[in-house]
């Protein structure tokens, strides 16, 4: 049944590849013949494509859930003592599963847009179709042909000269580093970032095609893009929670190349979804969203031939892989084909507007996108700058975290300062009152606010000019709220029933502002990083070590087993001012299976600091060495992403204007409304 | 946000230093052991990347499989005993290891590149914001029934800038 199932898998992967091909040619033949029938059995094959790939998932899934260890995928990424939930994540665990689920992810995107469109963007969907349907044989040839999750474990036995299946009696397992339940979210999420962001590509390469460059487009592509890009958002702070938790070091994030990958294409969105706004209102900036949205799908790719061709090393698991050139192939063929396209359709993206000041909305967006893009510009640089030393001066080089910080934080400040400024500035031309208006109480905030940390002794510069800042933004945003509610009051609404209408009323400028304040926890979060502290110390039992105004007292040690992993845990006591305040277990682990070690960090949380601590061992003496960190504001890093999330739906909510748009069909219509 | 965990099976009723000889030598059969060393062994350890994949700099790796940050901040350790200054560690593990040791280029020669580059782009990126503010405000008034007007007609425009401007 097992090697049904498997075969089974195979086919439905071979026959997708198959469809998808005639997807690509019946869509871009029917498009360009304008044969509706063509364009029809293309969609449907994009629909068949889904239901196969999500067989081949199943079949997949149903040989790691059932150990199937004939099977070498199964075996490199599962063993019989995993919990089902992780045999279940060891689909994305190792390399050909997680392009299968990739696959996946991209089929059920493509059917998506395919019956959001059954009734718009007609002219547009036979080159949607025909990119998504590109993108996806890509990653169906490379299943097929080079990362086959169904590839047997064969063995050539003496005087055979062909090799003979072989089932061992148990896996690999999956890393150890992977058995966490956010690893079991974080990929699925991530990668819906990553591969949602095809979608705005296929339709910016449709309207190039097609030259029909107006409104419908790039509304539509504005939200195509702001789904991935809240995936792509959360996925990047579930890995840096799995990266805080797990890997023990004390901190969230450590410029890997992995997460620099994840990193830039959420970075190019973000502009995009800026500098969207100036296209949308103003008709302005129409060839460099047409660059941003192009980018942030090459960058997805880049990012992805980067950390799985085995080029940059990464604690990652995709090391080494014969992917790489395929990657690189359709990297180049898709930068090709983009930069033909843009550069011979520059004349139909030339910008209808003028600008009235400098000091104006639309030139703080210019500014936004700017650093944006610097900062990512410095992330990709950093990442690629090893591959082009040891290319150039056949000699490695290393850049991790004090070259993207020392780069990246002033930046990253002069953004968060934007943050603040750029939606109180007036479209068009902002008056010397209005400045005074909007940010005469956000500076005396802010002016204050470091006034008090300078005379409590706060002295990192960094943190200090970072947490002066998220006041000044967060008093900017307030006050917008509170200048809205208070003209909604004058209706005789009450303060929060106008806050709340007001917020829905106008959802995506209201929604953005809440996007701004998790960007400000955000800041917040990272701020604390400039306070915190550690301490490491060898200890046995009755032993203590101080931090902060925290004393920890190893009572303990314990061991388990069981057939998955092997540990010993370290009995904490935690006192405070002398109280005892809470028993922190922190353990280390040794998978069988995979004969790796992992640390499980046992944490004190709370919105001012976070007691951190992992416990190690050492061989020689025999004891426990208890590395302890205190660091401040961590918790406001996750609530920023709860708020990022609850800002990024209520800006996808369609508010009254932009239903009002969309139901309107001709300019008189609008006129209409506008004056009804 | 605690995190707490319950510890059950296989408790064994001996004293805690004869547990971990225990788990060392028979749970963890083919781990890397930790040490703890001095701060400011930690401090010297920060100029420098660990060399187990991980791209965290030394000071700060965390793996228990790591098998280079004991050995590199044990060696470290020496060097401060020897009385070495920072300087000295560095160049003494540029030439033992290489740059590639280093957790960030230099700031001299090729590396400087790395250091100037993103600097250079976001100049580079001024300058064009420079120009392309410049012609935009010397663009004339755009004339009626282009794109963005024919679809937002001025009267809907007007209409919701006063909308935000009351709410404003």
């Amino acid at each position: 049944m097992l090697a049904l199932v498997s075969d089974f898998g195979q086919f439905c992967m071979l026959f997708a590849f198959c469809l998808s091909c005639y997807a690509i040619v019946s869509s871009f033949l029917g498009g360009k013949l304008g044969n509706r029938r063509l364009v029809e059995t293309a969609e449907r094959a994009v629909m068949a494509v889904c239901g196969l790939v999500t067989l081949t998932v199943f079949s997949l899934w149903y040989q790691l859930l059932n150990d199937n260890f004939n099977l070498q995928y199964v075996a490199a990424n599962s063993n019989r003592a995993m919990p089902w939930f992780y045999k279940f994540g060891a689909l994305w665990g190792g390399q050909e599963g997680s392009l299968v689920f990739w696959c996946w992810i991209l089929s059920l995107f493509s059917v998506t847009a395919v019956v959001l469109n059954l009734k718009k963007n007609r002219n547009l969907m036979p080159y949607v179709v025909g990119v998504i349907s590109m993108v996806t044989t890509f990653f169906l040839l490379v299943n097929n042909f080079v990362a086959n999750p169904f590839d047997m474990i064969g063995v050539i036995r003496p005087g055979s000269p062909v090799a003979t299946s072989f089932t061992p009696m148990d896996g690999n397992g999956l890393s150890a580093l992977l058995q966490y339940w956010a690893m079991v979210i974080h990929p699925p999420i991530l990668y819906t970032g990553y591969v949602g962001f095809t979608v705005p590509f296929a339709f910016a390469i449709a309207a190039l095609i097609t030259r029909d460059l107006d409104e419908e487009w790039i509304r539509t592509t504005r939200r195509w893009m702001m789904v991935p890009w809240l995936f792509q958002g959360i996925g990047i702070l579930l890995g840096a929670k799995w990266a805080y938790v797990v890997l023990g070091w004390g901190g969230y994030w450590s410029w890997d190349p992995v997460e620099n990958a994840s990193l830039m294409p959420w970075l190019a969105a973000t502009a995009f979804l800026h500098s969207v706004i100036m296209q949308e209102r103003k008709g302005m900036m129409k060839v460099w969203n047409m660059i941003l949205i192009l980018s942030t799908f090459l960058l997805c790719i880049f990012g992805t031939f980067l950390t799985r061709s085995g080029i940059v090393s990464s604690v990652h698991t995709f090391a080494v892989s014969p992917i790489g050139p395929f990657f690189s192939s359709f990297l180049f063929l898709m930068i090709s084909l983009s930069a033909y396209l843009l550069l011979t359709r520059l004349d139909s993206l030339k910008s209808e507007n003028r600008l009235d000041s400098v000091v104006s909305r639309e030139s703080s967006f210019l500014f936004n996108n700017l650093i944006l893009l610097a900062s990512m510009f410095a992330v990709l640089w950093g990442t690629i700058f090893p591959i082009i030393t040891e290319y150039l001066q056949n000699e490695k080089r290393t850049v991790s975290a004090p070259f993207y910080n020392k780069v990246n934080i002033p930046i990253g400040l002069f953004l968060l300062f934007l943050t603040g400024v750029g939606p109180l500035l007036a479209w068009r031309k902002t008056s010397m009152q209005s400045l005074k208006r909007n940010f005469t109480m956000p500076t005396i905030a802010a002016l204050v606010t470091g006034a008090v940390f300078f005379a409590f002794g706060m002295r990192h510069f960094y943190s200090m000019v970072c947490l002066i800042l998220c006041v000044f933004v967060m008093a900017t945003i307030l006050a917008e709220f509170h200048r809205g509610a208070n003209a909604r009051r004058r209706q005789g609404e009450s303060y929060l029933e106008a806050l709340w209408i007001l917020t829905f009323r106008n959802t995506r400028r209201y929604g953005g502002y809440i996007v701004h304040i998790a960007m400000v926890f955000l800041f917040v979060g990272f701020a604390g990083a400039g306070f915190n502290q550690d301490v490491m110390k060898e200890m046995g039992p009755g032993e203590s070590v101080e931090i902060g105004s925290y004393s920890l007292n190893l009572e303990q040690i314990k061991s388990n087993d069981n057939p998955n992993y092997a540990s010993v845990v370290a009995v904490m006591k935690v006192y405070q001012n002398g109280k005892l305040i809470d028993t922190l277990l922190p353990e280390t682990r040794f998978y069988k299976a995979k004969e790796e070690p992992t640390t499980e960090v046992a944490l004190r949380s709370s919105l001012k600091e976070d007691v951190y601590v992992v416990l190690q061992l050492n061989r020689s003496t025999s004891k426990a060495v208890i590395h302890v960190f205190l660091n401040p504001l961590v918790s406001w890093i996750w609530i920023g992403g709860l708020v990022f999330m609850l800002g990024t739906v209520v800006c996808l909510i369609p508010d009254r204007h932009e239903k009002a748009m969309q139901q309107v069909a001709s300019p008189a219509e609008v006129e209409e409304l506008a004056n009804a | 946000m605690e995190k707490r965990r319950s510890v059950t099976d296989s408790q064994t009723p001996l004293g805690a230093e004869v547990l971990m000889l225990i788990a060392v030598v028979f749970l963890f059969p083919s781990m890397q052991f930790a040490q703890a060393f001095p701060p400011e062994v930690k401090k010297a350890s920060e100029a420098f990347v660990c060399q187990c994949s991980c791209n965290h700099q030394l000071s700060a790796c965390g793996m228990l499989n790591c098998g280079s940050a004991t050995p590199l901040r044990t060696e470290i350790q020496e060097y401060l005993k020897q009385g070495k200054t920072q300087k000295e560690i560095v160049d003494a593990f540029v030439a033992k290891y290489s740059k590639v040791i280093l957790a960030a280029p230099m700031t001299q020669g090729f590396d400087l590149a790395a250091w100037l580059a993103p600097f250079a782009a976001l100049t580079f990126g001024l300058i064009v914001v420079y120009f392309v503010i410049k012609a935009w405000t010397q663009r004339k008034p755009a004339v009626a029934g282009n794109a963005s007007t024919r679809v937002i007609p001025d009267a809907y425009r007007d209409k919701m800038e006063k909308e935000l401007k009351d709410l404003g």
